[in-house]
């Protein structure tokens, strides 16, 4: 619970942060590259090939705990010496420094086709996701990429192999705003469909029902994934800072409506502040590190957000496996 | 108020155009896309001063302006009947035919008649030379055009109801062809048409139930004229089954009384009729059923002829029930002369000897014959007692008659009788020679191999005269096994009307008198020939009976409108008078040929020179045939026809011609324009004068 609060003041904390920062790029600039490699390239540059902490427990040099042992398990890693002590067969796992698995889920729906600028968030987020995938390739960590809409449009397993950062680029490269939206489903079956567990990044803007929403991540969750959501908006989706009264078009279903914005701009972000609100509660129910970013702030503030997580989750788990060594012993 | 070109109200859309205005200024011009509408609600529109209405009244007297105008363009009138100038309209010249024929009592057909003409004189123009027509048998006038001429045209629809009332349809059959073929004369022999003045359009106008029993056929040969239209208004009634009931034959058997007739009537039913079981029932002369009734089962369009056998004199209708119209239902029938008429035969026959020649002449006798003859047997020197040649039309002599018989014969003879004398034997011809005043003839024996047949036959004599045509004038079947010869050359005056192969005469003729004397060389018995087993025999005896009189006289059915021929001594009488089935009676004058004025079914009564005689008119069994002809047939006869489209498209052009007249004399359109001009003075000084005040929030401008 601590993590959870530590977790939402940090991201409530890391935009005025990161906008004070001036060595950051101005989107709009890296936007105006057309290659996303290069564009991704330009984003990454100054970041440090990291280390993550894997999920997955291995045979390496640094001791993780002991397990008991069960017929099956090679006897080669019994340790005698705690037999001698203890009479127990025991085995020792250690922490496993294997790459990193990273799955980047990026939303291609209609909602994604907005931007008040000279750019869209669909734009936003296959460059935020080009980044990601940069950056992890160059930790030599495996990451593979799932564009969706209504339904999975294309999927690129995670591998950490020559070429595959530019077969990764040119799915992202194709990825466009799709013809419909439909959160849940796809959610749905990336959890069924992507079986090894990694970490999955999730780049939308996560516009549908809250209640909707809540099932599906939870059940991505329960696969046993590191879920981190990065939530792309634009800025006038937040402040409706719209000022002529006129047909809103609502680019996901098609509905129009006439809206005067002056007199529905307090309900419209109180209820999206609530939906906003909402989202994040269920973030922190579920585990899942949640990030929300506005097309106007700079890429690398992805990069931080996801850092952080993975530092986070990595002191998490440091800090649990005392505990369970000790109650293996 | 009605509108010569309505169209032209169209452009009152114009004036709700500043209100569209308006309202297109008041919709949102921005069209923005946004991501998610989850988060929005529809805001009720602003009320701005800019989408208040303003100076309302400016608006309602520009809107009334463009009103005004359309209206204006629109042509109004008011529609009204006023004499109108026949000077550029097209004349037409109709002849309205209504048919009065038995099948129109029908139903309410006459009543559709009559509302037919009506909406067809309503159509007419005050400029239209008009007439109106009955037609049954003939074309009759109801309304002449001169007639017609010298009535106010206003007064002419009300006319022509009133005498349409008085009329109603007759019991004559429909001679429609006929009556078209008349009218189309009348209608061209128009004297205005001569001067060239004006172009006349001609048409007759049918009012009729167009059933198939008009005899449209008397327009085959016709050369219908190119200028001449016929229109059709056809009537129909809702329930079409109908059967008809009509006399074929009287038959009396060879053994029974007179008066025991047994009837051949022909029932058919319409091709449109539903029922197929029919009822036919004796009826007496107050309506009461005699006997028992008999069923027939006609299918539709079919016909049976089906044997009534009639219980009594007393029964004198027989009545046909089971379809819906009754006009042709009943069929009257006409008891036979109760003077008696008889054939005397002269032989020593016994009863039912089939080897004599009476078994065969009697049997002759009964059949096909237009009154009931009796044959008399006198055997040996018994007198003939013939009371007259009218009611002994002939005597057969096979035997020698004695001498008092022959003064007998001669008498009758030179009275205007018959005698037949029949060669069965080779004797001398005493007593026909001491008739004929000539010497005796001699007779013998003549020998035939085998067989003999006629070799020549005069066609031309009344006696075979009926036999002369091609299918009947085969007699060589007719073998004669033995005959008499007779000197062709010692005939004594007598005129050869059959000989056989070799030139002997077979039968021969002298005139005596009024009347006649045959003698055949040979008899029809078996054992000298086959001519009783040839229907020719049949033949040769009615004839001989009847005579060239044809029977005319003693006919006793007729159908309606059909002339029925008198006798000589109904003419020759002193108050004769024919009685019709209503009670009245009609003289008969000695020029008088005929009586003309059978105009109704029923059974007549003609009485004069101390004799009754009884004869039934009936309807015309085409009248029976009730099921309504298409439109084609008439084409098919060459009419030229006018189609429902025509005639509205001609009543469309009239009432434009009409409406246009109307228009031009009342000219409200000019009224429009002026007070469309003045509604442009008054909203132009209106809004001169709100421009010069100065303008205020809030105020209206």
């Amino acid at each position: 619970m601590s993590a959870a609060v530590a977790n939402s003041k940090q991201s409530e904390s890391r935009p005025q942060t990161a906008v004070g920062r001036t060595s950051f790029v101005d989107p709009a600039t890296v936007m105006r590259i057309k290659n996303l490699q290069l564009r991704a390239r330009a984003v990454v540059e100054g970041f440090f090939a990291g280390i993550h902490r894997s999920p997955y427990h291995g045979f390496s040099v640094e001791f993780s705990e002991y397990r008991a042992y069960t017929p099956g398990d090679d006897p080669r890693y019994l340790d005698w010496r705690l037999f001698a002590r203890s009479d127990r067969y025991c085995v020792k796992r250690f922490e496993d420094e294997t790459n990193l698995l990273c799955y980047l889920v990026v939303d291609l729906s209609r909602s994604m086709d907005f931007g008040s600028g000279t750019y869209t968030k669909c734009d936003y987020a296959r460059t935020m996701a080009a980044s990601l995938a940069h950056f992890l390739f160059t930790q030599r960590d495996a990451v593979g990429v799932l564009t969706f809409d209504e339904k999975i449009a294309e999927y690129l397993p995670p591998r950490h192999r020559p070429g595959h950062l530019r077969r990764l680029m040119g799915v992202l490269e194709r990825a466009t705003a799709g013809r419909s939206t439909n959160v849940a489903r796809p959610l749905e079956q990336i959890a069924e469909s992507v079986r090894k567990r990694g970490l999955v990044v999730l780049i939308s803007d996560l516009l549908a029902p809250s209640d909707v929403l809540r099932p599906k991540l939870g059940y991505l969750r329960s696969r046993g994934h590191d879920v981190v959501v990065l939530r792309v908006l634009d800025r006038s989706e937040l402040d409706f800072d719209f000022a002529a009264p006129g047909m809103f078009h609502d680019l996901e279903t098609g509905r129009q409506l006439y809206i005067d914005p002056q007199s529905a701009r307090a309900e419209y972000r109180r209820r999206f502040a609530a939906h906003a609100a909402e989202l994040k509660r269920i973030c922190i129910d579920l585990g899942i590190d949640f990030a929300e970013l506005t097309i106007d702030q700079p890429l690398e503030l992805a990069l931080f957000d996801l850092l952080q997580a993975r530092l986070r989750r990595g002191r998490r788990h440091v800090r649990h496996a005392p505990r369970r060594r000790r109650a293996a012993v | 108020m009605s509108m010569l070109t309505p169209l032209y109200v169209l452009g009152l859309v114009a004036v709700s155009l500043p209100v569209i205005f308006h309202l297109i200024r008041r919709m949102p011009r921005g069209q923005f896309p946004f991501s998610s509408l989850m988060f929005l609600s529809p805001s009720p529109p602003r009320l701005t001063r800019r989408s208040r209405l303003e100076n309302i009244l400016l608006l309602i007297l520009r809107g009334a302006v463009l009103a005004l105008l359309a209206f204006a363009f629109a042509r109004p009138f008011l529609r009204q009947q006023l004499p109108l100038n026949s000077g550029n309209a097209e004349r037409s010249r109709i002849a309205i035919v209504v048919d009065t024929s038995a099948s129109m009592r029908r139903g309410d057909l006459w009543q559709q008649a009559i509302a037919r003409v009506n909406e067809v004189m309503a159509e007419g123009q005050p400029f239209d030379q008009v007439a109106v027509f009955t037609c049954d048998a003939a074309l009759r006038p109801l309304m002449g055009f001169e007639d017609m001429s010298q009535v106010e045209p206003a007064q002419r629809r009300g006319l022509v109801s009133a005498r349409l009332k008085s009329v109603s349809p007759t019991w004559g059959a429909t001679h429609l062809g006929q009556g078209l073929m008349d009218a189309v004369e009348i209608v061209n022999n128009d004297p205005g048409a001569a001067s060239g003045r004006d172009r006349v359009a001609r048409r007759i106008i049918l009012v009729s139930d167009m059933q198939q029993g008009s005899r449209f056929n008397a327009l085959a040969d016709y050369p219908w004229p190119e200028e001449v239209r016929l229109e059709l208004r056809r009537v129909a009634v809702s329930q079409k089954s109908n059967a008809g009931l009509h006399w074929l034959a009287e038959r009396s058997p060879i053994q029974s009384s007179a008066n025991a007739a047994e009837l051949r009537v022909r029932v058919s039913n319409d091709a449109d009729s539903v029922a197929n079981e029919f009822e036919l029932k004796w009826l007496n002369a107050s309506g009461g059923a005699i006997g028992t009734a008999v069923t027939a089962h006609v299918p539709a369009g079919e016909s049976r002829i089906v044997r009534v056998r009639r219980p009594n004199d007393k029964a004198s209708r027989l009545l046909l029930s089971g379809d819906n119209c009754d006009f042709d239902n009943t069929l009257y029938v006409a008891n036979r002369a109760e003077a008696a008429h008889s054939v005397i035969y002269l032989g020593a026959d016994e009863p039912d000897d089939p080897e004599g020649l009476k078994f065969y002449l009697e049997r002759a006798l009964t059949d096909g014959l237009s009154r009931s003859i009796h044959l008399e047997s006198v055997a040996g020197a018994k007198a003939l007692a013939i009371r007259s040649a009218t009611e002994t039309p002939l005597v057969v002599v096979t035997s020698e008659p004695s001498q008092d018989q022959s003064r007998e014969l001669k008498q009758y003879i030179e009275s205007g009788g018959t005698a037949l004398f029949v060669l069965t034997e080779a004797k001398p011809l005493t007593a026909l020679a001491s008739i004929l005043n000539v010497p005796p003839m001699e007779v013998e024996e003549a020998k035939v191999k085998g067989y003999a047949m006629l070799g020549k036959v005069d066609f031309g004599h009344a006696l075979f005269a009926p036999m002369a045509g091609a299918n009947f004038n085969d007699l060589t079947q007719i073998h004669f096994w033995r005959y008499r010869r007779l000197s062709a050359a010692k005939l004594a005056g007598g005129h050869m009307l059959a000989q056989f192969e070799n030139g002997d005469p077979a039968l021969v003729e002298w005139q005596l008198g009024k009347g006649t004397a045959y003698l055949l060389t040979s008899g029809w018995h078996p054992a000298d020939s086959q001519f009783s087993r040839s229907w020719k025999f049949v033949l040769f005896v009615s004839t001989l009976v009847e005579g060239d009189r044809a029977s005319e006289s003693n006919r006793r059915y007729f159908v309606v409108n059909e002339s029925v021929p008198l006798s000589e001594e109904v003419k020759s009488a002193e108050n004769a008078s024919v009685t019709k089935p209503d009670g009245t009676k009609v003289a008969i004058s000695s020029a008088d040929r005929e009586f003309v004025a059978t105009d109704m079914p029923g059974v007549y009564l003609l009485t004069g020179g101390g004799m009754e005689q009884r004869f039934a008119v009936n309807l015309d069994p085409l009248e029976s045939r009730t099921s309504a002809v298409g439109a084609e047939t008439l084409e098919q006869f060459g009419c030229r026809l006018v189609g429902a489209s025509a005639v509205a498209e001609h009543q469309e052009r009239r009432q434009y011609l009409h409406d246009v007249q109307l228009e031009s004399r009342q000219k409200l359109w000019q009224w429009l324009v002026l007070a469309a001009l003045g509604l442009v003075v008054t909203e132009t000084w209106l809004a001169g004068r709100a421009t010069k005040q100065p303008f205020t929030e809030g105020a209206p401008s």
